[in-house]
């Protein structure tokens, strides 16, 4: 079953943006496409356990059960192997 | 003014050797042009002022500083972005770690609306900051190159710098 990642940012239309296509793009030449979401970090209290994985722009201030990993890297390119290699790790969990 | 893919540019949002003393100067300086032209709505610079109060946009990147500067769809009419290059660095704080503060040489104000149409604009204008020369290069340009990079650009015909 594809795996469902929440992007976030502050507003939910800027970096989540660029962070959201530059993922799929991702998952998909690795062979494992993903269903997606954008959402303002406001918002993801109420979207907890809706989705296997949080990729955030912004400090997420909650205790949620979804893990999060910060995509900050794949903006900036600093450790940006690393950010996508935990993702992928998320993503490929049975 | 140059209209493509429903991005709006002219060479007059461009703006090299800005002398400003901090974050908040830079924004209104950009922000006027944004209004004057009607891109943005007059409630545009009190959101995006509130906004990078709440949610610093500051970069690290691993060359030139950058901030991205944006608010709420409401705020703005058209699709389109202000470019700032400062002469000296003016202090934003880090969209992570607020706590952090981050020299920013380029300004990037966004208006983006909440149109599906944007993603093309994020991909190309985002996708610069991790190419160190390409920051560095942009710090540079005049003001007609500038213009005349970020319009080829976004019609996809220039990728770097």
């Amino acid at each position: 079953m594809r795996k469902k990642v929440i992007f976030a940012c502050a507003t939910g239309v800027a970096t989540s943006t660029f962070v959201s296509q530059r993922v799929m793009q991702y998952c998909e030449e690795n062979g494992v496409p993903i269903d997606y979401e954008q959402s303002n970090v406001a918002s993801l209290p109420s979207l907890d356990n809706t989705a296997d994985l949080i990729v955030a722009t912004t400090t997420v201030p909650y205790d949620l059960k979804t893990p999060v990993i910060y995509g900050m890297g794949i903006i900036t390119g600093i450790d940006e192997d690393e950010v996508f290699h935990e993702i992928m790790k998320v993503i490929k969990e049975e | 003014m140059e209209v493509q893919g429903e991005v709006y540019l002219s060479e007059d949002l461009f703006v090299v050797g800005l002398n400003c003393t901090s974050k908040e100067e830079v924004i209104e300086t950009l922000s006027n042009l944004l209004v004057s032209k009607g891109l943005v709505k007059d409630t545009y610079l009190s959101g995006i002022l509130e906004r990078e109060q709440q949610s610093p946009t500051g970069l690290r990147t691993k060359s030139v500083g950058v901030a991205i500067p944006h608010t709420q769809p409401e705020h703005v009419n058209s699709n389109s972005f202000a470019v700032g290059v400062l002469e000296k660095p003016v202090i934003f704080a880090d969209m992570l770690d607020p706590s952090v503060t981050v020299e920013v040489r380029i300004v990037f104000l966004l208006a983006l609306t909440e149109s599906s149409k944007h993603i093309d604009i994020m991909k190309k204008v985002m996708g610069l900051f991790k190419v160190e020369s390409t920051l560095h290069n942009l710090l540079t340009l005049s003001q007609e190159q500038l213009f005349s990079f970020f319009d080829q650009l976004i019609k996809g015909k220039q990728t770097k710098l």
